[in-house]
């Protein structure tokens, strides 16, 4: 029996995923389909953090909160968090990305350009924090990042890049709804560069597939592409998933005035609109762009 | 003659085989005991470490103010000596070039949880304003960014004395310091074998000539065998026993195994509570440097202290220390450890012991709160006897600005109004402060009352007290929510709710909150409703979202489970500063839950991290509805009850709430910048009337304090997250504000329900429509609904 258990343990037992073995969805995406080299992107501009944008942020699912000495706040699926509203089905489409070349992800590259274009010394010192931790996923030392980035946040909590890389760590250790957390705080202050913010949305995508939110992942994949049609990642999955996106409500049928009997235009004909009838117009955008960023650092008392 | 010969015999053999068999049992038996003491006592751990608290480090860089962290009140703090402009430094030491703004620091090696500090020196250019603009790391002579500023030592986790030491192997201590060791105390220590006999004769005819006993002629291993085992009384007996143990050990043990265990034990002061044991605590404890890094001086002002550790304090008596110190020199020059150009050398080198300060660096409600929560994880033996170190959040120069601002705020209260002055120390005012940081759960600073020493009762984490009007955010919360999920009510900053005497009947009760001092306003804005925290309006919107709605938005703020009365939403419940600090931490950081924590890591005597923190955070609220909130609670310290903070002098962007009870016996103030959160307390533990408002009793403390703690952090405006749009408004339209409208509010939207069009009816066309007669803006009903 015991000699049975060790073969059935070394040979037939069934290999375990460990950290390393995760592959995002952008390596699969990659196997299946032919694509275009990709060019490097200009190399992102510096963005104040906290800049507003234009986009809503993606919707994170909290974890249960630990109990402690001091009650921190539940995370009672009903009622504890913030659930926001859904969104609503009818997002356009991403207008024609596949023209768009394909960018290299700019969280692969350092931070040292933002580092020297940020005047701001909390900021730069933040960011070479940030840098480190950076380096630490690029090992796969994930806990060891998340400790850095800990403390990139302490120097100065308005470095989204820090929370952007949080969300990437706790994404490899497979902590998905944690993960989400940080890259939802992350768009917060990344809205101005649109890089970043499409990479930031397209890690959301890839938390949700993981989650097994297809609807969710693909309307993030498909607002990533809205602010970086380049994204390899937010492509992929958006091809792989535009499937899962709720359907738009049919347009009822506008009868002809003098040709009651003729049948629905065909798909693909053009419709001739009668002189003085409204053309359609497009539906309006989820949300209205904001304006333009207020957290700008105040002079120091 | 033969008779008595034979009789003498007889008695001799009577001895022989009657006396003396049971003293060499009696004798063996105790040689046998003594010895199984000694082999217990030499074996696995011999000493109780004590486990020791340390504070969080903190990072230096380009563009820091270094006046704004009290950075030389840290070197101070940390033992590190100020040398002389152009001297060659030794770890442990910094020069301060005022004329070229030139600061180099060698700094201290240190072991932090998960990396080594070997310890650089490092210069840095000074502006004139304190502020670091370039640093240098003069070992590789590159430019450097950042480095850390080792933590500091708050205390320590001890049963009985508190006896600090670092254990290390022999190897580990200079050659020269157990020579300077050795000449001082027992220069014959390799050829004895554990009781050098020539020195016992000469002590015991001193001592029989003295009549008692005056000289010691122990041995390092006697010495040894009583701080193991046995008490300082100086009796012949314990003597005795001294000598037959120092026997036994070194029978069993070799030399340096005895010497190694001598000098990690050995008594070298005091610091306060904490005792000073061993060589290496020593050299840190006196010279700030570990013992590789000492002078041959130096080495020897430590062994010349082992036989009167206090009387030779180089800190307290460094004349006598110096005289001792030459005395050893002289046995290392005689017994030929060193040579005559190493022992001028010393002779003539001034003692430079670290600069005495009276200041300590200890925080004693944060490191009880601390104590709690290991005390949680690790049994009692383990916390006093293992030599844990745990590392924590506290920042100790925000700590000591936490301590200044209370202090001065009750002395301030107690001179501008004597009747809240009380004889006797328990009946005192008393005031509570914690300081976090809301992105990270970072516990900064915590003062649990006006006088440890007097009462331990941490008010910040035990006390739980009525919250007043530091509780209304929870129903504006609540209200707003249900406007950003498309309820039925439309709760918005500038949405109109009447403030106006008003019952709420619930069951077969009623309940009638009233304004302070019985003012009321009318029609009012929530906004303004806020601002100027109005009782009656407040209960009207909280009336009209309804009380389970309120009782959500709590529970999802910490809060628990509250009991379901109208009351609650003007505070009457019961809540600990910590639990309000934690609620504001939410707001303050966009929606984010992240717990408050104080330990950032702890580490056992070999190096392994035992326990860890993770930044982890839960989003609690939309980040929308946080900003539309922190944009409602800037008014108040703009324009409302907490504008004292502005008129104080307090500048930085910053959000908050007065809080008054009303029995008015506990006054709170709850306010932050992005960065930094504090919430302040202040009361009587007995609840006697303090008839003063958070404004008045509380706010200056938090001013005092935030003025000075938050010069360290950047100066942020909150964010505005997407989807909120700022707008100027006309309340009495609810329009977009346009240049002709003679009230002009600024409120945060949702931008689906933001202002669209211009107040059409201030246009400096028409005379202005009066203000009471507008159009209405959607508005809470007036008349309750329960």
């Amino acid at each position: 029996m015991a000699i049975a258990i060790g073969c059935w343990t070394i040979f037939g037992a069934p290999r375990t995923a460990a950290a390393h073995d995760y592959a995002p969805p952008l390596a699969i995406a990659l196997e299946e389909e032919s694509l275009p080299a990709a060019t490097a992107s200009a190399a992102p501009s510096p963005s104040s953090s906290g800049s507003p944008g234009a986009t809503s942020p993606a919707t994170p699912t909290p974890t249960a909160a630990t109990p402690s000495q001091t009650p921190a706040p539940t995370a009672d699926s009903s009622s504890a968090t913030y659930q926001p509203p859904a969104v609503p089905a009818d997002v356009p489409p991403p207008s024609d990305f596949s023209t768009s070349p394909i960018a290299a992800p700019v969280s692969g590259a350092s931070l040292e350009p933002l580092i020297e274009k940020t005047g701001d010394p909390s900021l730069s010192a933040s960011l070479r924090t940030t840098e480190e931790a950076r380096n630490e996923i690029a090992d796969n030392h994930f806990d060891e990042a998340i400790r850095t980035l800990g403390r990139a946040v302490s120097i100065d909590s308005g470095n989204a890049y820090a929370y952007f890389y949080l969300g990437r760590a706790y994404l490899m250790k497979k902590d998905y709804n944690q993960a989400l957390t940080f890259f939802s705080r992350a768009e917060m202050g990344l809205n101005s560069d649109p890089a970043w913010l499409g990479e930031t949305i397209g890690f959301e995508g890839a938390c949700y597939e993981e989650l097994g939110r297809e609807q969710d992942a693909a309307l993030a994949y498909q607002r990533a592409l809205q602010s970086a049609p380049g994204n390899l990642m937010a492509r992929a999955g958006y091809g792989r998933l535009a499937a899962a996106l709720p359907q738009p409500t049919p347009v009822e049928e506008q009868p002809s005035a003098d040709n009651s009997d003729q049948s629905p235009p065909e798909e693909n004909d053009i419709r001739i609109v009668p002189d003085g009838e409204p053309l359609d117009t497009p539906p309006p955008d989820e949300a209205a762009p904001s304006s333009s960023s207020t957290n700008h650092r105040s002079s120091p008392q | 003659m033969r008779r008595l010969l034979k009789f003498a015999l007889f008695g001799v053999c009577a001895v022989f085989l009657f006396a003396i068999p049971p003293a060499l049992y009696y004798f063996f038996s105790y040689y046998d005991a003594l010895r199984s003491e000694v082999m217990q006592r030499f074996a696995g751990q011999h000493w109780s470490i004590p486990s020791r608290i340390y504070s969080d480090s903190e990072l230096i860089y380009p563009g820091l103010d270094l006046e704004a962290v009290g950075f030389f009140q840290r070197l101070e703090r940390l033992n590190y000596h100020l040398a002389p402009t152009g001297k060659t430094l030794s770890r442990g030491e910094y020069t301060w070039d005022r004329k070229h703004r030139r600061l180099t620091i060698f700094l201290h090696r240190f072991s932090y949880p998960y990396n080594q500090f070997p310890g650089e020196p490092v210069a840095m250019k000074v502006s004139t304003g304190n502020v670091v603009e370039q640093m240098d790391d003069l070992s590789s002579g590159r430019q450097i960014y950042s480095f850390q500023l080792e933590p500091e030592l708050l205390s320590g986790i001890f049963q009985g004395n508190w006896h600090q030491r670092r254990i290390v192997r022999l190897s580990q201590i200079p050659p020269a310091q157990i020579d300077a060791v050795l000449a001082a105390e027992d220069h014959r220590f390799y050829e004895h074998h554990g009781i050098d006999l020539a020195r016992t004769i000469k002590a015991a005819y001193v001592d029989f000539t003295a009549g008692h006993v005056r000289q010691g002629g122990s041995t390092l291993t006697q010495q040894l065998m009583k701080n193991f085992f046995l008490d300082s009384e100086r009796t012949y007996h314990r003597k005795l026993k001294e000598a037959l143990m120092a026997y036994i050990a070194e029978r069993l043990y070799s030399k340096d195994e005895i010497l190694e265990n001598y000098l990690n034990d050995i008594y070298l002061g005091q610091r306060g509570q904490e005792g000073i044991y061993g060589i290496w605590e020593a050299s840190e404890f006196y010279f700030s440097r570990e013992p590789g890094d000492l002078t041959i001086g130096e080495m020897a002002t430590i062994a010349g202290m082992i036989s009167s550790p206090n009387r030779l304090n180089p800190l307290r008596h460094p004349d006598w220390a110096r005289v001792r110190r030459n005395e050893v020199l002289g046995l290392m020059l005689q017994d030929g450890y060193i040579n005559k150009a190493a022992y001028d050398n010393a002779v003539t080198e001034p003692l430079r012991p670290r600069e005495t300060f009276t200041e300590n660096n200890d925080a004693p409600y944060f490191t009880d709160y601390v104590k709690h929560e290991l005390a949680d994880r690790y049994p009692p033996n383990v916390l006093t006897g293992e030599g844990l170190r745990v590392f924590t959040t506290l920042d100790v120069h925000a700590q000591k600005l936490a301590e200044k601002a209370v202090d001065e705020n009750l002395d301030e209260l107690e001179a501008k109004y004597p009747r809240l002055r009380r004889k006797e120390e328990q009946n005192r005012l008393e005031s509570a402060l914690v300081a976090l940081e809301p992105a990270t759960g970072k516990i900064r600073a915590m003062m649990g009352g006006r006088n440890y020493r007097q009462s331990q009762f941490n008010r910040v984490t035990q006390s739980k007290r009525q919250p007043g009007s530091v509780f209304k955010p929870v129903t504006y919360l609540a209200a707003m929510e249900e406007t950003l999920n498309g309820g039925p009510g439309q709760y918005l900053p500038t949405s109109y709710i009447e403030d106006s005497p008003f019952t709420w009947e619930y069951g077969d009760m009623s309940w009638t909150p009233r304004n302070y001092k019985d003012r009321y306003f009318g029609r009012v804005t929530l906004e303004f409703a806020l601002q100027e925290s109005l009782n009656s309006a407040t209960s009207r919107l909280a009336n009209a979202v309804g009380l389970d709605r309120i009782l959500a938005m709590a529970a999802k703020l910490g809060f628990g489970d509250l009991p379901a009365y109208p009351s609650i939403v003007l505070g009457g419940i019961e809540v600990t500063p910590m639990q309000i600090a934690s609620a504001y931490a939410i707001f303050a950081n966009e929606g984010l839950a992240v717990e408050p924590y104080a330990v950032t890591a702890v580490v056992d005597q070999n190096g392994h991290v035992i326990q860890g923190h993770e930044l982890k955070a839960v989003q609690t609220l939309s980040p929308q509805l946080a900003y539309m909130l922190d944009f409602m609670l800037e008014n108040v310290v703009n324009h409302g009850t907490g504008i004292g903070v502005r008129r104080r002098g307090f500048k930085a962007p910053a959000a908050g709430k007065t809080g008054t009870t009303n029995d008015s016996k506990d006054a709170w103030f709850a306010g932050f910048t992005p960065n930094l959160l504090t919430v302040v307390w202040t009361g009587f533990d007995q609840k006697e009337m303090l008839n003063l408002t958070g404004a008045e009793a509380s706010l200056p403390a938090w001013t005092i304090f935030m003025k000075a703690a938050a010069a360290s952090h950047p100066a942020l405006d909150f964010a505005v997250p997407p989807g909120i749009t700022v707008e100027k408004v006309d309340p009495l339209t609810g329009y977009k504000a346009g240049p002709y409208c003679p009230v002009v509010i600024e409120g945060a939207f949702p931008t689906a329900l933001a202002p669209a069009e211009a107040c059409p009816f201030h246009t400096g066309k028409s005379s202005p429509v009066s203000d009471r007669s507008a159009p209405p803006t959607p508005t809470v009903p007036s008349e309750p609904t329960d």
